[in-house]
C-alpha cells in the first residue's frame, strides 16, 4: 500500500530525496547524491518496485544516469549513458528529461542538443530515437539561454509530444517513429515572424489522462512591449490545445506575466492548471513577491495563492521542472528555487511551508506516493 | 601502452578501458573541455595537442582542471 511521499530534487550540488508520511507534516532529507554534480532530472518509475533516477551532468567527466533500488538510500551510475553515435558529430552536453516508456523497464531520455533516446533495460543501454533527432529541423534548432534542451517527453497512446527549447513542439502519432513541428498558434517573440514553423522556445507542457487530447503549455512570454519586426506579442506565454496539440489558444489573460518556466496539472482535475508567473526580464517573482497562480476553469480565469509564502523581498526563480503535484485526494504542490528553498503547498496550493530552506540551487522537483 | 602519440594511446584506451575512456573523451573523440592532458610535465596545449609524439617511458596524464564554484 503506497503510503510514504517521496521527492526527488535535483540540484546544482547533486540529488537529493525527501520522504515524509501521507500527512506530509515532515519530510526527512537524504543525499546528496552524485555529489556536487548537477541533476537536472529526477524520475520516480512507480512502475512495478520503484526505482529513481537522476541524470548527473558531470562537467568533467560528461553523463551519467544514477539509478536507486532501495528507494533513495543508495544510487549506482547505469552501465551506460546516452550518447550520439560516433559519426554523428554531437556530443552530449546535458540530460535534462527522463520519463517512463510504454514497456515495463523502457525509459525515455531527452537530452541537450535536443535529441531523444530511448532504452529498454531500465538504463543500462540507450539507443537514439532518430524520428526527431535526426528530423531536418534539428540541425537549425538553436539553444535558448539554457542550451538547446528536449525537456517534455509526454506519451499518450500513439502520440508523442516532444518539448525543445528553442525548437518548439514536436508531435508523433505513430508512437514514435515520425515527428512533425505542431506550433500553430505558437508565438516565438525573438523572431522576426512571430508564429514560423517550429523555433519557438518551449519552456514546459503538461497534460491529464482524463482530458483527452487537451494540453497546456507555458511557452516564453514576456513580449507585449515589442515594437520590432512583426510588432507586440501579447499572451502567447501561456497556451492551451484541444486537438493534441494540433493547434494552441492564449490562456493567459488574468496572469500578472506570461513568462514562467512550469505548468503542472491538477491530478484530478484537468481543468486546474498551474503556473508561476515570473517578471520577463529578469525571471524573478513579480514585485519581489512570490506566488503560484491557479485556474481551475482551463486557464479562463487565474488566482493567486501566496499564503505562507514570502510577501516581499524575494528574487528567486522556479524553473521548468521545479515543480510537480501529488496525487493524493487533497494534493500538495512542490517547488523548488534557485535560492535552494523547498515549498510545500498543501490543499493544492492553498498554505504554504518551506519544507527545506537551504539546499543548493535546485533544477528539478518529482514527487510520488509510493 | 605501446603508442607514438598521445591520439593512439587515447584510442588504445577507447578499446581496451571503454569506460574509462568515455570519462575522458566524448563522442566525438574530443578530450573534455576541463580535463587537462600532460605529457611528463608539459600540457599537450602548449605540444601539438593530441598529435604530441610519444617516447618510451612518457608518462601521460590526465588532471581536471578544478574549476567552478
Amino acid at each position: 500500500m503506497a503510503d510514504r511521499v517521496v521527492l526527488m530534487i535535483g540540484t546544482r550540488k547533486g540529488a537529493f530525496v525527501a520522504e515524509a508520511s501521507k500527512s506530509r507534516g515532515r519530510f526527512s532529507l537524504r543525499g546528496p547524491f552524485g555529489l556536487g554534480v548537477p541533476v537536472y532530472s529526477t524520475l520516480i518509475d512507480a512502475r512495478g518496485t520503484p526505482r529513481l533516477y537522476a541524470s548527473s551532468c558531470n562537467p568533467f567527466f560528461g553523463m551519467k544516469v544514477l539509478r536507486s533500488t532501495d528507494m533513495g538510500r543508495s544510487f549506482k551510475e547505469t552501465k551506460s549513458a546516452p550518447a550520439f553515435p560516433k559519426d554523428d558529430g554531437r556530443a552530449l552536453v546535458n540530460i535534462w528529461s527522463i520519463e517512463p516508456g510504454g514497456r515495463k523497464n523502457q525509459l525515455l531520455c531527452g537530452v541537450e542538443p535536443a535529441a531523444l533516446f530511448r532504452s529498454d533495460d531500465g538504463g543500462d543501454s540507450w539507443q537514439m530515437v532518430p524520428g526527431i533527432s535526426n528530423h531536418e529541423h534539428a540541425r537549425k534548432w538553436q539553444p535558448g539561454a539554457g542550451g538547446l534542451c528536449m525537456h517534455t517527453i509526454i506519451r499518450d497512446g500513439q502520440r508523442v509530444h516532444l518539448g525543445i527549447s528553442t525548437g518548439g513542439h514536436y508531435l508523433s502519432e505513430d508512437g514514435g517513429e515520425t515527428f512533425n513541428a505542431s506550433n500553430t498558434g505558437v508565438g516565438a517573440g525573438f523572431n522576426p515572424d512571430p508564429y514560423p514553423e517550429f523555433g519557438q522556445c518551449v519552456h514546459k507542457i503538461a497534460r491529464h489522462d482524463a482530458a483527452p487530447g487537451r494540453l497546456y503549455m507555458q511557452n516564453h512570454g514576456g513580449w507585449a512591449e515589442w515594437t520590432g519586426p512583426g510588432g507586440p506579442r501579447p499572451d502567447i506565454g501561456v497556451l492551451r490545445s484541444d486537438d493534441s496539440g494540433h493547434t494552441w489558444r492564449s490562456i493567459a489573460k488574468g496572469l500578472p506575466s506570461d513568462f514562467g518556466f512550469p505548468i503542472v496539472v491538477h491530478p484530478h482535475d484537468p481543468d486546474t492548471v498551474y503556473v508561476v508567473p515570473l517578471e520577463p526580464s529578469t525571471r524573478t517573482c513579480p514585485g519581489g513577491a512570490p506566488a503560484v497562480w491557479r485556474s481551475e476553469n482551463g486557464g479562463d480565469s487565474w488566482s493567486r495563492l501566496a499564503r505562507g509564502l514570502p510577501k516581499k523581498e524575494t528574487y528567486f526563480t522556479v524553473l521548468r521542472d521545479a515543480m510537480d503535484i501529488d496525487d493524493l485526494k487533497s494534493p500538495a504542490l512542490y517547488f523548488g528555487t534557485t535560492t535552494g528553498q523547498l515549498w510545500v503547498g498543501k490543499d493544492g496550493g492553498e498554505k504554504w511551508e518551506c519544507a527545506f530552506e537551504g539546499l543548493p540551487p535546485i533544477h528539478c522537483v518529482k514527487v510520488a506516493v509510493v | 601502452m605501446p603508442a607514438r602519440t598521445v591520439r593512439a594511446a587515447l584510442e588504445q584506451l577507447e578499446r581496451d578501458e571503454p569506460l574509462l575512456y568515455r570519462n575522458l573523451c566524448d563522442e566525438t573523440g574530443k578530450v573534455r573541455r576541463h580535463l587537462n592532458v600532460f605529457v611528463n610535465t608539459e600540457n599537450v596545449r602548449d605540444l601539438a595537442g593530441v598529435e604530441t609524439t610519444l617516447a618510451a617511458g612518457d608518462v601521460v596524464t590526465f588532471l581536471p582542471a578544478v574549476s567552478g564554484g
